[in-house]
């Protein structure tokens, strides 16, 4: 199975996949914290395009994130 | 000599039941909800049942690395040793359905060598799961003593209370998480443990209170290891998380996930782009219609029984002054008060129902966009929502919000949140005008109600759209909230938190009010004695009808102090459509706006205590061409200027002391002044 990636803004409803790197100092101290280290599973719960928002679960936690910072995490897809 | 009190602090991450605890273990009420940020500062209570130990609930933090206000102030508590709450011993509150995430914290603070006590809270959602978490292991992985307990109904409460009776027999737990490092600052830094030694070196610059040769050399410290230093928050975290990560798979068992499945569920319709839309404004509205329509039994009975104590009160006691102080002034201005307590409760009971329901995170989550394009961003979500309730603490929780324009610009426009306060005050005018009638199942009052609510919220969006444009955006602004699993909220506590809001209402709101009421009573009662005298001389000669009665006691408030000081005010409000009566009600209120109702009283009052004849009364009113006072113009105008005019010395007060400067606490009161002014002038102006 072919692995690539993404940047979290682009993965659709339901779609798994492992973090991968930050391209943004800000937000990776902010969603590390939360367990959104290099490696972890993560998956995408929602998206709610008038506010912009992205649903993504982490363990048995769940996170809103706006799309323009998740544009900043790199994501290998599943 | 009374032995100083051991202080055990309570922390953990946000939303995680510390305060739920905190009430459990003193026996006070300290607010409590199902979202991040509840708890935005320090509070402090005696352990129930003992006299030595003082437990202090600090704001829920993520790491031991701060972003935000609220952060900084436990950072500061727990790092500072001169800090007057700096702890002797901690529980950590670890929210066991999340327990990775919670793990992060509990082994920085391990680290950090205290006397550490953790508790497990939320493991009703892990059972209901069909989960388990071993905690004879646990223990063993952490070196730390585990109880299990559920904060919101108590159970192992009596246990931990127990463990924190011996807590001076605790020892620090041996084992460290932290990834070593090739620095050493023992020469610096009066402390051996080098986790805290590696803390301060990065934060340095938060510290305020470090001595300034410690801070210089730091400084020259920090320059020399920079490249290390700065990846000291990444690389701690993502090895403390290898360590964790090892520590759940070995401890904990999960089967399935029904209390995420349910949320998810709820979710699909709440977080829906269009359905979650029609949701919010749905809640927002039957919110505010339970205001009116639940609410009119219980102002109906307390009107019909104070009518009548007033009547009472004014047959048995002889016609004297102090006779008139009692039913004119004090029964009046405590009917004033009271009147308002059921739509007051309602209120509460709505909010507090939206905050541990679980459904106040969403908001914020749906709000952000909106918010974003005006300035603030999705945190400020809940300090304008909590400022239906009350500005004071919705300020407050501002401190929950890391961008720091976001932030200044919700305690600039928290303000014109219609709160609670404004309730008499608006009951009171939109039944001057609104009939109290109902189009299908929208009661017309309701939706006026709601109207000057929305009025608030979309001038707070403007003038925060307006402001915006003066200050530099802050580009390191990032939006994450944790949403958390859908509760149901427990009666008891949204009980409790109406109780507690209504006496809150009735001793501080009525303290003032009774005060000004009395105050204006004798202002009212009592003028230049030449000029009253001349009145009463007048109709002394006359055989006295009900009409002559009305118009005598018209005169003598004219011809009072109180008349006196609205008629040199009155050139000012005229234009606003506002008469001297007014004027004098509007200054009154300055310091409390819900002191406007009980001003009204007290002038208009002669023999009637409640708020029907008030309105009636009102009504009647005629100006001195024979013209209604009260046409739907002035009350309009009256209605706009008590949306937005700043009426209130408690949101001055936290303005000041949130964002320490006069300078913006004076700026916050002229422009929503000015505002209320000048958008009451074209009201009138326009439907006059």
């Amino acid at each position: 199975m072919e692995s690539k990636l993404f940047t979290l803004d682009q993965c659709s409803k339901e779609q798994k996949a492992i973090v991968y790197d930050y391209l943004d100092e800000n937000t990776k101290n902010k969603l590390m914290v939360l367990g959104m280290v290099p490696g972890a599973i993560i998956s995408i719960g929602n998206k709610i395009p008038l506010s912009a928002i992205l649903i993504v679960n982490i363990d048995t936690a769940i996170i809103a994130i706006r799309e323009e910072d998740a544009m900043n995490v790199v994501v290998l897809l599943q | 000599m009374r032995q100083k009190p051991c202080k055990i602090a309570l922390v953990g991450n946000p939303n995680a039941g510390k305060s739920s605890l905190f009430n459990q273990l003193t026996g006070l009420n300290q607010k409590i909800g199902n979202y991040e940020g509840v708890t935005v500062e320090r509070l402090a209570g005696m352990m129930r049942d003992s006299n030595n130990i003082e437990i202090i609930d600090l704001p829920g933090i993520y790491s031991i690395f701060p972003r935000s206000e609220d952060e900084k102030i436990s950072f500061d508590i727990l790092l500072n040793k001169q800090d007057k709450d700096h702890p002797d011993a901690i529980v950590i509150v670890v929210d066991a359905y999340n327990l990775r995430r919670n793990l992060l914290l509990a082994t920085q603070l391990i680290d950090l060598g205290f006397k550490i006590i953790i508790v497990l809270t939320m493991v009703d959602i892990l059972r209901k799961n069909s989960s388990f978490i071993d905690i004879k292991k646990l223990q063993l992985y952490l070196d730390i003593p585990i109880l299990t307990i559920n904060a919101r109904d108590g159970e192992g409460v009596a246990q931990l209370k127990l463990q924190l009776e011996k807590v001076n027999d605790l020892i620090p737990g041996k084992r460290t998480f932290y990834e070593n490092v090739s620095f050493q600052l023992g020469h610096i830094i009066d402390n051996e443990n080098r986790f805290y030694q590696l803390l301060v070196a990065s934060r340095y610059k938060q510290m305020a209170y470090l001595p300034a040769y410690q801070r210089i050399q730091l400084n020259e410290v920090s320059h020399r290891f920079q490249s290390q230093l700065s990846m000291v928050q990444t690389e701690d975290i993502i090895a403390r998380y290898k360590t964790i990560d090892k520590i759940v798979r070995e401890t904990t068992t999960h089967k399935e996930n029904i209390a995420r499945h349910k949320t998810k569920i709820i979710d699909s319709i709440v977080l829906h782009p269009v359905l979650g839309i029609i949701v919010l404004i749905s809640v927002l509205y039957i919110g505010f219609q339970s205001i009116f329509s639940l609410a009119a039994f219980p102002m109906d009975a307390i009107e019909t029984i104070m009518g009548a104590l007033g009547t009472w009160v004014s047959r048995v006691l002889p016609a004297t002054w102090w006779s008139s102080l009692i039913t004119d002034g004090i029964i009046a201005g405590i009917t004033g008060v009271i009147i308002f307590v059921p739509q007051i409760m309602i209120l509460f009971c709505f909010i507090t129902w939206l905050e541990d329901s679980g459904y106040m995170a969403r908001m914020s989550a749906l709000m952000d966009r909106l918010l974003l394009f005006f300035g603030m961003n999705g945190k400020s979500t809940i300090p304008l929502m909590s400022g239906m309730a009350c500005a004071v603490p919705a300020i407050m929780s501002t401190r929950h919000i890391e961008d720091k324009r976001s932030r200044w610009l919700t305690i600039m426009v928290t303000p014109l949140m219609s709160c609670s306060a404004r309730l008499p005050v608006y009951t009171l005018l939109i039944g001057l005008f609104v009939p109290a009638t109902s189009k299908g199942v929208f009661g017309l009052q309701g939706i006026w109600m709601l109207g000057l609510y929305l009025l608030g919220f979309i001038l707070s969006l403007c003038i925060s759209l307006m402001m915006s444009k003066f200050i530099k955006k802050d580009n390191t602004s990032v939006f994450v909230i944790e949403l958390p699993l859908y509760r149901a909220p427990k009666w008891k506590n949204i009980i409790i938190t109406a109780i507690n809001k209504a006496k809150i209402f009735v001793i501080d709101a009525g303290k003032i009010i009774i005060i000004i009421s009395v105050l204006l009573w004798a202002l009212t009662t009592y003028g230049p004695p030449q000029k009253m005298n001349a009145v009463h001389t007048k109709y002394l000669q006359l055989t006295m009808t009900d009409s002559l009665d009305i118009q005598k006691h018209s005169e003598l408030l004219e011809n009072s102090y109180a008349g006196h000081f609205g008629k040199f005010i009155e050139p000012a409000i005229r234009p606003l459509g506002f008469n001297w009566k007014i004027g004098i009600a509007i200054l009154s209120s300055f310091a409390a706006r819900e002191v406007f109702v009980g001003t009204m009283t007290t002038i208009y009052a002669s023999n009637s205590n409640n708020d029907k004849l008030l309105r009636e009364k009102l009504l009647s009113e005629k100006n001195t061409d024979g013209s209604p006072t009260y046409t739907k113009a002035t009350v309009v105008s009256l209605l706009l200027f008590y949306a937005i005019a700043m009426q209130c010395m408690s949101t001055l007060a936290i303005t000041y002391r949130e964002t320490a400067s006069w300078k913006h606490t004076f700026f916050q009161l002229t422009y929503l002044t000015l505002l209320a002014y000048f958008i009451s002038l074209i009201a009138f102006q326009l439907l006059k």
